[in-house]
Formats: structure tokens, sequence, C-alpha cells
């Protein structure tokens, strides 16, 4: 079998007392094992909320999945009870968080929490659990780790703290790692150790990778394929060579373009005008047409999934 | 070009109490050791540096917000730190500032209006009716609606509410903006609008502006000049282009070689190991030696003193 995940249509909803909101409206992908994806789009748009989707954590009872399939190597986790989830979560899927000044419990010790997930997924006791949590914690390059195991989240710098949490990753063999811009609060020269580190990682456990972020430079360096996502839906998903080189959709085109280049001076910068619609209150039709520089009374209308290329699909009615 | 705003030789120490706050034994974290630099009017100064590093409490010191421990800082002229108290709030109309998070730094409690109307109400200078009048004007330069004055932040996305944030830093006719992160707390498709208006006051109003940024894609867009901070000293200081083209301290190029290649570019400089040690026990000589790539004896006791390597750019470090 080739798929890791496969997500088929999956629909989130949040009903609340202005209407629903339809976070994740109808997504569907899949990631082969080892293969990278990375989500990208606007804040509010849907990216956190599908990974949450997948681990079964989107705030009760406000949030529901409505509808759709998750399968993770063929067992479909929307039927899978609380129990067994708790298994999945951490062992065969690891999340990596945005902020780690938060992730990491501050009165325990990395022992204590390194050790739990080891305990509660691996069949380890001991002796061997410390021994994994050490080479763990060797293996992402963390120097001393005898003394940083005893230590607290606080002596840690942000740095060394994201690396424990892929220590966590690491120890459990998890064949699903999910990043929710893991490297947003870092500093540049620790976001690229960082990166470095997720990439040997990735290879070391042959795990997919969701990652998801709205740096599409870091995209084009970690992902094998990129899905952008708007106002819940997957408007353009593609190779990335593909989706850098030649972008279809007029949203993908606006955000690469609205970008500054490292390499070159640039003048001015392209903005989108305008804002992502509230989810409660997404147009009908296009959801990106109020801000679309290309619309046209076609664009009223839904436009469907339209393959232009092997791999490569695009929602836009003026892209065929 | 006359220099509007010129630091010599400015530093700032913390003392660090060993055991409890009576104890003898102080220790200094020397947040500033010795920055000399000057921004021209009109101009973009922009300092970058990994977080630690002391570009914060620079500009503190700029803001009158902390009291240098030594040297000065010059605003046309004026020592800032022995105006009498008329000069003070002059100053304080002269130099504004737009802070990072524009959730954190309008007050949900008051409409717009009123938000715009604090430096101007702190100052004492206007009668209401200029007041009125210049917050009009300055709701205008960063092309918001009349009607927002009547709001609340909340009403607002976070681009909108950063040119708030922007509106009451210009009310005053500011020759000088103090801009600590201003994008980076924003969504990539709105940071263009930011930024691009920003350029449009500078280039309308003459504004120079002190850019703290640690994105240096960003600052190339953005900067005249660039000036690269490590544990309190200024290693670099060159205008922008020559920087982007030919970094010349090891530090410079391995920031540039980190920024290049998360962003999927091809670089020949090697990645940084380790992170910035502490301030409070920096290592002695060169303070960059224990990650630097090219380092020689010399490095390890004597501390460089900058060097022009031509009449616009400076570099210390024992290359040169």
């Amino acid at each position: 079998m080739d798929e890791l995940l496969v997500v088929e249509d999956l629909k989130t909803h949040f009903f609340t007392r202005r209407g629903v909101a339809k976070a994740v409206d109808g997504i569907s992908f899949t990631l082969r094992h080892g293969e990278s994806l990375g989500l990208v789009g606007e804040s509010g748009c849907g990216k956190s909320m599908t990974c949450l989707s997948i681990l079964r954590l989107v705030p009760e009872p406000a949030g529901k999945i409505v509808g759709g399939r998750i399968l993770l190597r063929g067992e479909n986790l929307l039927e899978k009870s609380g129990k067994e989830m708790h298994k999945i979560r951490g062992g065969q899927i690891a999340m990596i968080p945005q902020s780690p000044m938060t992730a990491l419990d501050p009165v325990f010790s990395i022992w204590s929490q390194l050790s739990e997930t080891i305990t509660l997924h691996q069949q380890l006791k001991g002796k061997s659990v410390w021994n994994r949590a050490i080479d763990s914690l060797r293996e992402v390059r963390i120097p001393a780790p005898e003394d940083r195991l005893r230590a607290y989240p606080h002596e840690l710098s942000g740095g060394m703290r994201q690396r424990v949490i892929g220590a966590m990753a690491l120890a459990c063999e998890a064949k699903l790692i999910i990043a929710d811009e893991p490297t947003t609060a870092l500093d540049v020269t620790i976001q690229a150790q960082y990166l470095t580190l997720l990439r040997e990682m990735r290879s070391r456990l042959g795990a997919g990778l969701i990652f998801i972020t709205h740096d599409l430079g870091i995209v084009e360096s970690m992902c094998d394929k990129v899905a952008v996502m708007y106002a819940g839906k997957i408007v353009e998903e593609a190779p990335v060579e593909v989706i850098f080189k030649s972008p279809r959709h007029p949203y993908t085109q606006a955000l690469i373009e609205s970008v500054p280049k490292l390499d070159r001076k640039t003048d001015r910068l392209k903005a989108i005008d305008g804002q992502p619609p509230p989810l409660c209150d997404v147009p009908a039709g296009c959801a990106f047409r109020p801000r679309c520089p290309m619309a046209t009374a076609q664009c009223n209308k839904a436009p469907s999934h339209v393959q232009v290329q092997e791999g490569h699909w695009v929602r836009c009615w003026q892209c065929p | 070009m006359n220099a509007l705003l010129e630091i010599q030789n400015l530093k700032k120490y913390f003392p660090v109490r060993k055991r409890g706050i009576f104890s003898r034994e102080v220790r200094w974290v020397k947040a500033v050791d010795g920055l000399s630099f000057h921004i021209d009017e009109g101009q973009t100064f922009s300092v970058v540096g990994e977080s630690g590093c002391g570009k914060t409490t620079l500009s503190k010191m700029i803001l009158l917000l902390e009291e240098p421990t030594e040297g000065t800082v010059l605003f046309q002229g004026n020592d800032i730190n022995r105006m009498n108290r008329g000069q003070i709030k002059k100053y304080r109309n002269a130099v504004q500032t737009v802070f990072q998070d524009p959730y954190g730094s309008l007050s949900p409690r008051l409409r717009v209006r009123s938000i715009v109307d604090e430096p101007l109400h702190a100052s004492g200078l206007y009668t209401k009716e200029e007041r009125r009048e210049r917050i009009k004007r300055a709701l205008e330069e960063v092309n918001m609606d009349q009607d927002a004055m009547n709001r609340y932040p909340h009403e607002f996305s976070g681009g909108q509410r950063q040119r708030v944030a922007l509106a009451r830093a210009l009310s005053t006719r500011p020759s000088l903006i103090v801009l600590d992160e201003p994008v980076s707390a924003l969504d990539v498709s709105v940071r263009a609008n930011v930024m691009n208006l920003l350029k449009d006051l500078q280039e309308g109003l003459g504004l120079a502006y002190l850019l703290i940024a640690h994105d240096l894609a960003t600052v190339r867009h953005m900067s005249h000049r660039i000036g690269v901070m490590y544990l309190g000293r200024m290693v670099e200081e060159a205008p922008s282009e020559e920087f982007y083209s030919q970094p010349l301290h090891p530090y410079s190029q391995a920031l540039l070689a980190a920024a290049a290649s998360r962003g999927g570019l091809d670089c020949d400089a090697s990645l940084l190991e380790g992170e910035i040690p502490s301030p409070l026990d920096p290592p002695p000589g060169c303070h960059f030696h224990p990650r630097c790539p090219r380092v020689m004896d010399i490095c390890r006791k004597v501390a460089p003193v900058s060097k022009n390597v031509d009449s616009n750019h400076m570099v210390s470090c024992h290359l040169y």
C-alpha cells in the first residue's frame, strides 16, 4: 500500500450563534509514505482546522466533523473510539505545534514529559525508556542529553524546546508528522537549523509530513507538493516546482507576488486588496471572487476542481 | 544629507545580582555595548540580528524609555538625555513608534479617534480644533475611511489595526518613526499592503525609519542602510544593496545563508552551528568566534575594532 493518508471530502463546521462557519469545507488530498505536503493560505482559511480534524482534536461542542473520511494506512480515523485515538495521537501521528514556549508543560521536567510519551506508545519499561529518551535527544542534536533530560522547559532556549518536541516524534517512530508553523517563533539561523533537522527526521522515519505555513519560502525548500487553501477549500494543488513556476489560480499568483524577494531588490510589492471572507459568510460561487482581478459573471457559480496537468488541480473558472 | 539622529558609543548595561537583592556581587548584562551610527533624513536604517542581540534595548533608548549607561543620542544635534521638559515634549512628537503586535498596542477600550489623539493630547501643544484636523489627516494618510474614527480596534483586522497604529504615530508629524517588527505579526498578503504604505509615506512626508526586523527579505525591500548586531555590538554596517551583494562579516554571511536556505536558494556559506551565547557571559575577544567558520587565533583574545572598508561600509572583524 502506497498511501499513508487519504483525506476525502472532509468537512469540519462550527455551529455558532452567527451561523455555521465552514472552517473546512470539502477537502481531499492524499499523502504517500515519505512525502511532504505544504498547506498554505492566510490565517483563518482552515489550515490548522484541517490538521486538528486529522488528529480528531476539533474543539467541541461548537466544532464538528460533519462529513468525509480520513484514512491513515487504510483505517478510517473518524470511526475510531476516543481510546484508540489516544494511542494514535503521539504514536503514529506526531504534532509539532507553532509555539515551543507553550507546547511543553512548565512544571514537569523534560524527562517526565518525554518518558510519558515513550511509555504510552512504545512497549518499553525502566532503563530502556531512559535510553530511548537519551537516544532521541541525541538524534535531534541536543548537546549533553543526560543533563537536558533533568532540565525544565524554562531552562532551554526556544530552538532547544522545539528540538525536544521533535525528539518526542522520533522516540515514538511517528509515521505522520504534522507541523503547524513550527519555525515562526524562531530566529532565522535557528530556523535554518531546525528545518534541516526536520528533513533528516523525515527521511530517518520515512514519515509523511504535513507542513502548515504562510511562508512560501519555507514551502519551497521543505515540501514535495503544495495545497493552497482559501476559505475552507483547496483552490490549487500541485508539485512544488510547478506551483512556483506556473501558478494557475489568481490567489496563488497573488500570494507569490506579494512576498519580498531576498535575491533581488523589489520596488513595489503587489498587494492583495481586501481580506478573506468571514467563514460564517462566505460569498456564493467562488469565494475569492470579491478580491479577484480576473473575476467575471461566471464566477458567481462555484467552480469545480479541474486537473490541468498530471497532479496539478485548480478550482477556478479562468484557468481551464 | 544631514544626520537626523546620531548615536555615539552608546552603551546600556543591566545589573544582575547573584543572590537576592542585597547581594553585592553584581554582574552586568551588556545589552548594548558601544554602538555608533546615524540615521539620515528621509532614509530607512535597519537593524538586524538574532533575538537577544540588543535591538530592542537600542530602540528603547532612542524612545527615551531607557537611559543609556554611557554614550549619547543626538537628535538634530541635541543630546536627548539632556533635554528640558519642553524639549522632551517636542522630541516625543518628532520621534514616534509603531510596535510589533497591533493586537496588544491598541487599547481595546478606546475608539480609533481617541487612540490617534493620544500623542496629541499628551503633548499638550495643540488646540482641540488642531487635534481634530490632525486626526482626520492622519487617517487619510494611512488610507482609512473617516468613519473608522468612531469604531473600536476589535472591529478591524490585523492589517487595519497596524494602519491605526501608524496613524497614531503620524498624528504629531514626526520626522523619525521607530518600527519594531512592524509586519511580522501580520499575514503575508497584508504585509505587502503595509510595506507599500510605509514606503509611500516615506516618499510623501520625508520620514526616516529605524526598522528593527529579522526577515532579511523584508529588510532588503525597505532599507537604505543596514546594521547587523551581535551581542550588543554592531558587526557590520553598509548600504542595503552592497550588504546583500557583498556581505563581509562572517555573521552577516551566515544570516544571509540561513535566510536563503530556507527560501530554497542556493548559497555558498555554511549554516551556523549553535545558538547565540548568553549576554551575561559573552565569549572573550570577538563575541562571534565560537560560531565563526573562519575563526583565527587572534579572534579568541582581542575584540576587533570597526574598520571602514570604504567610505560607506563598516565591518568589525579581524579578517579585514
